[in-house]
Order: structure tokens, then sequence, then C-alpha cells
């Protein structure tokens, strides 16, 4: 039976190689964990732009009664460097940012707003005086925020507030005035600076955009600058968009979409609709209440304990699960001092890379090491009845770990021999006529099924970060059996 | 945790000993790697009177310094005379140091008198003067004059970078 591209096939613990190959995952090594007894609900990190340093910012709460919630800044090291408690007993829904010029403002709907500077301590934000003499300020809101055009701009509820920009004259970002303020149809729950500076405001009564021009006077649009509705979709939660690089992404019920322009390209979540052997089958009816975070690579949407990350250069989106912990429940990103991407889950600050999972420290290697599973359907003539024999499938698990394959659920393996081209550490020498090193081989495995139905589910899999996998599928059958009867019972 | 040296076959437990060991070096070295520096101003006979020009320094950090200690000390022959030492921004931009008051004030007895504004602890105020902002540092007048020495120092700790 001919080959099965699995390309296009549900994946768990996937990712893509640059050179079109696919892999398990990298590994996830927890460089950080949360305080005894608290859990991350939230972070990010900023740039210090004078000094180059990274500083994480770190919410946590009390695990147990998810109570007093805390700001956490730490070093690029996560040496704590401000404890600063929020002084409510909620697991916020959203946490946003916004960096101008040196300054930072955080907002949430849950906690009042808070201002500091970049490589210096926060403290809860009171409002400036504006510089113009006809302006007034207003108390800072809270809500979701968004740093656009060199301003803060706020959102609660349905009503906008834009800050004062900061420039070499004046202006704060702690400075609202009541003529910068604007209502939108309906609330807000998404804001984000988009493509050529464009305000995107995700409403439940669809998407609005305003031109950077709008920013270049004083009273924001008074300069005849409009808004423009610029998709109709209908947003219902906090944390359910995420802007990729300019362009803005947001949840919808079976999956998410572009929705800074009109679009009804959707890219679905779901599994395929199948029997599982490996993994769970993941699926939703509504994915608009999970969290969707900006990946460097493409959007990620936690759904509990299983992490949707998707690389748009590859067009390849897999589901991701970790066992380093009891949990794997992602909150936002993180970043490194030379750039490199960390996700921020509950139980801790995860690195992707390697091809172990585990703690920092290498003998810190988790129990369960991630298995990539590919799912799909073989699709057959409905008169075949055909039988399984055969399911042929390799990875460079090099001695290792296993090759597994299952159809319709039923799951065989086969652990290939160590390949002895490949560096073995414990055995291969590293003496000038030794063994040179290059990745482990791919090696296919055929393991043996009599499965007979019209259901041909497949599975293939493979152990550890990091592993190959084969872009193909060999699934023989045997002889066809004796076709369906007909309506007539012939 | 200590490196193995690597003879004949390498086994796995010694490279995974020895990765471990260099990860925790960086670590420990990586947060150990910083430097303490101490801003003074000190001045004799500090009167009444005296033009704020001889109380007081001015200094733009090279890099962000994290403020841990302002320090006020008082020699003096009469006790009950109190003096502020103040950190603030040359300029007067209360926004470089939070919009926050960052003084210790200090009483002299006869003898030396020594007064503490420690801000290291985690969970208080915590504040870092800025690369590139300039910072001035005052002795206030004496409450009553004149006061025969006060010093205020500064401690301040930088971090080193890796990016």
């Amino acid at each position: 039976m001919p080959l099965q591209n699995v390309s296009g096939w549900s994946k768990l613990n996937v990712y893509p190689l640059q050179s079109g190959q696919f892999a398990a995952r990298p590994g996830l090594r927890r460089i950080h964990t949360p305080d005894a007894g608290r859990n991350f609900v939230g972070g990010f990190s900023v740039l210090n732009p004078y000094t180059s340093e990274i500083w994480h910012y770190l919410f946590d709460v009390v695990s147990a009664s998810t109570t007093a919630l805390r700001l956490r800044i730490v070093d690029e090291d996560f040496v704590t460097w401000q404890e600063f408690p929020l002084g409510v007993n909620v697991d916020p829904r959203i946490i946003t940012h916004a960096v101008v010029e040196g300054e930072i403002v955080i907002t949430s709907p849950d906690f009042d707003t808070v201002w500091g500077l970049i490589g210096s301590g926060v403290i809860f934000a009171k409002k400036v005086a504006s510089d113009n003499p006809a302006t007034t300020a207003i108390d800072i809101p809270r809500g979701i925020c968004s740093s656009w055009c060199n301003r803060v701009v706020i959102a609660n509820g349905a009503s906008l507030f834009i800050s004062d920009p900061i420039s070499a004259t004046g202006g704060s970002a702690r400075t609202f005035v009541g003529q910068n303020q604007n209502q939108r149809p309906a609330p807000v729950f998404g804001l984000h600076e988009g493509a050529g500076g464009l305000l995107v405001v995700l409403t439940s009564r669809g998407v609005y955009g305003l031109d950077a021009a709008a920013a270049a006077t004083g009273i924001v649009g008074s300069n005849g600058t409009d808004w423009r509705l610029l998709n109709h979709h209908e947003t219902y939660n906090y944390a359910s968009s995420a802007n990729i690089r300019g362009r803005v992404f947001a949840l919808s019920r079976g999956g998410y979409l572009l929705v800074d322009i009109e679009n009804n390209e959707e890219e679905g979540l779901d599994d395929v609709m199948a029997p599982r052997a490996y993994g769970p089958r993941v699926a939703n009816d509504d994915y608009r209440s999970c969290r969707m975070i900006g990946g460097d690579e493409g959007p990620l949407v936690a759904y509990g304990d299983v992490l949707s990350v998707h690389a748009l250069a590859d067009d390849v989106r897999s589901w991701w699960t970790c066992a380093v912990d009891t949990t794997f429940r992602a909150r936002g990103t993180l970043r490194t001092a030379d750039g490199k991407e960390l996700l921020l889950c509950e139980d801790g600050v995860y690195l992707p890379g390697g091809n172990v999972d585990g703690e920092q420290l290498l003998s810190s290697e988790a129990a369960t090491q991630p298995k990539a599973v590919l799912a799909g359907i073989v699709s057959t003539d409905p008169s075949a009845n055909p039988t399984v024999r055969e399911v042929t499938y390799g990875a460079s698990v090099g001695g290792a770990g296993s090759v597994y394959c299952a159809v319709r659920g039923d799951a065989q393996s086969a652990t290939p021999p160590a390949d002895t081209r490949s560096l073995i550490i414990g055995t291969s020498s590293w003496g000038a006529t030794g063994v040179i090193y290059q990745p482990t081989p791919v090696v296919s495995r055929r393991l043996q099924f009599n499965i007979n139905g019209d259901d041909v589910s497949v599975e293939v899999a493979a152990d550890y970060p990091e592993t190959r996998l084969h872009v193909g599928a060999s699934v023989e059958f045997s002889q066809s059996a004796p076709q369906r009867p007909n309506d007539r019972g012939n | 945790m200590a490196l193995t040296p690597f003879t004949g076959t390498v086994t796995q437990a010694a490279l995974r000993n020895n990765f471990d060991d260099k990860t925790t070096t960086l670590t420990n070295n990586a947060v150990a790697g910083q430097s303490d520096h101490v801003v003074s101003v000190t001045r004799l006979a500090l009167a009444i009177a005296d033009d704020i020009s001889l109380r007081c320094v001015d200094f733009t950090p090279a890099d962000d310094y994290e403020l841990r200690v302002l320090r006020l000390t008082l020699e003096d022959g009469t006790a009950g005379r109190t003096v502020t030492a103040t950190v603030t921004v040359t300029d007067g931009d209360t926004t470089f140091l939070l919009d926050k008051t960052v003084s210790v004030t200090g009483t002299t007895i006869i003898g030396t008198a020594h007064a503490n504004l420690d801000l290291r602890t985690t969970t208080g105020d915590r504040l870092r003067l800025l690369k590139g902002v300039p910072y001035r540092l005052t002795i206030g007048a004496p409450s009553a004059g004149p006061v025969t020495r006060a010093q205020a120092s500064l401690v301040l700790r930088s971090r080193r970078r890796t990016g």
C-alpha cells in the first residue's frame, strides 16, 4: 500500500526543522520555579534600552487559595529585585504592559495600574499634570493597555484612554486627559499596536483600527483621522488575541484567524477525530475561552494542560504536552538576555532546547519524556473492508527510545538498536581514531497488525525531544476481505 | 559539585556531571558578579547658612546602580541638632526616583551619631539610579548650627552584564 504523507496529520509534540523535516519538539528545561506555595499567573520580560539588561516581571498568587497577587521583578538570573504586592486576591484575567521611553505601565482589569522605570522599581501609578494648560489630567484608569506612537493606551470597558506622548519637550505616560478619551461601540477585550503603527482594538462588536497619523496631534484624531472597522470578528474574552510581528490574531470558535483585515481563513485547532493510543486527542467546542499568547514564531494557544505552538513561516502547528511537573499551563512568554523565548507556565519558566525534558541540571531529567505523535486517517475504498497488516515508520531514536505505531488505538512499538555511526555516550571513544559525531540516523521499524475494518486511523510516534521524524509512513494491507453486504443482504 | 576529568571512554554520567558543574558555576558567578560603589559628601563645620554648593555632590551614574543604603554620620559636641541627607535628581525631576523622597534624618549626640535608610529589602521601596541621569546627594542645613562634621554616603551596586 502506498506511502502515507504524514506532514498534514494532527501533531503532538512535533516541531518543524528549517530543512523542511519534522522533529519532536525541543526539550523543555524548567530553569526557574515559583516560590513555595505559589504559582505564576502571568509575566513578561522587558529589555532595558539603556543597559541591555533583561528584567522579568513575574506575577504569582498563593496556589491553594488564589490570593495575594504579587508582582516580582527579577533580573536576568531570576534573582528577586523587588516584590510588589498588588493588594488583591484574584487570578487576573489578563495582565498587559506598555513600554514608552524607558517607562513601563502595567495594567489589568483586576488590579490598580502600576507604573515604573525599566531597570528600577514600580509603584502604583498616579496621574501627572498635563503640560498643556488647556487640558486637565484625569486619574489613571485600569483595564488593558498597549503602547502606541510613544503613548500608552488603556481600555476600560468600552472606553479608551490615550496618554500624552513622551517627547523631548515633555509629556508623561501617566498623563491622561479627558480630550483623549474615546468610546468604542462595545467592550474592548484586546489592544495591539499593529502593522504600520495601526492601533487595533478588538471589541465584542468588531475589530477597529486607528492609523498612527491620528496620534500626530495633541488631541488624538483631531486632525481628521477616522476609525476604521477592520474585521467583523467578535471578541468576548481577555487574553484571546495576540500580536505576531504586527499582525493581530484572535481566537475563534474553531481556532484562530487574522483579524486586522476581513478574513475567513481560520486555523482549526481540533485534532483528527479518531481512536488514539498515544497522547490526548485535543478538541474543543469553542476555543474563545482559551488563552492566546504571542510567540516569536506564531500564535500560542493554552488550553488546559496542552499548548498549541504554531510556526507560521513553516506552516506547521502542533500541540505540546510536558510532564516535568503535574501541570503544564502556559501563561506567557519571557525572553533571555540574548533574545531566546522562554515559556512562562504556572509551575515555572521553561527554556526550550536540548534533547531532554527536566529541570535546569541534567541530573534532574524528568521521569516521563515527551513522545512526538502524528495521527491521521488513511482513506480507503468504502467497499474494501481492508485489513491492516503492517505499518512501517522511522525516527532517529538511536537506541535510546522507541518507534511507535497504532492502528485504531491498537499500539505496537519497537526499539531500534543503537547505531554505531553515531556517538554513543559511555561506549564511543573520543580518541583521534574514534568515531566522528554525526546526527543519529533515522531508522525504520515494521510493526505488524491484524486490524480489519473501514476506519483506518493510524498514529505514528517516537520518543524523546529533537528526534527527527520521517515524513512518511507505510501502511500495508492484506488482500481485501469480503466486501460489505448490500442492503438486500447479499 | 566538581568537574570529573575525562579519560578514555567518556561516560554519560561524567558528561552530565560536568555539564551541571558548569551550569552551576555560571549561575553562581553571574549572581556574585556584582560590584558595590560609594558616593559620599562631607562637610566640616556645617552651618545653617552654608551655600548648597558646599554640602552637595552631583554625579551621573555610568551604569544603572541599585540604591542600597543612604547613610548619614554626624559628629558634634552638642546633642539634639538634626540634619537631613537627601538624594534628588539634579534638575528636580522626580520621575527618575519614582516620585519618592529619598532622605534620612539624623540627630547629633555628643560624639558620633549614625542614621541609615536601608533600601535593600526586596519587599520595600526599591530604586535604581539610572545610567545617564544626573543625581545630587545633599546634606541639608542643620536645625541649629554648626555641626562639627557631617558626612552623607550612598552605597550603590551595579550588576554584571550578559547581554
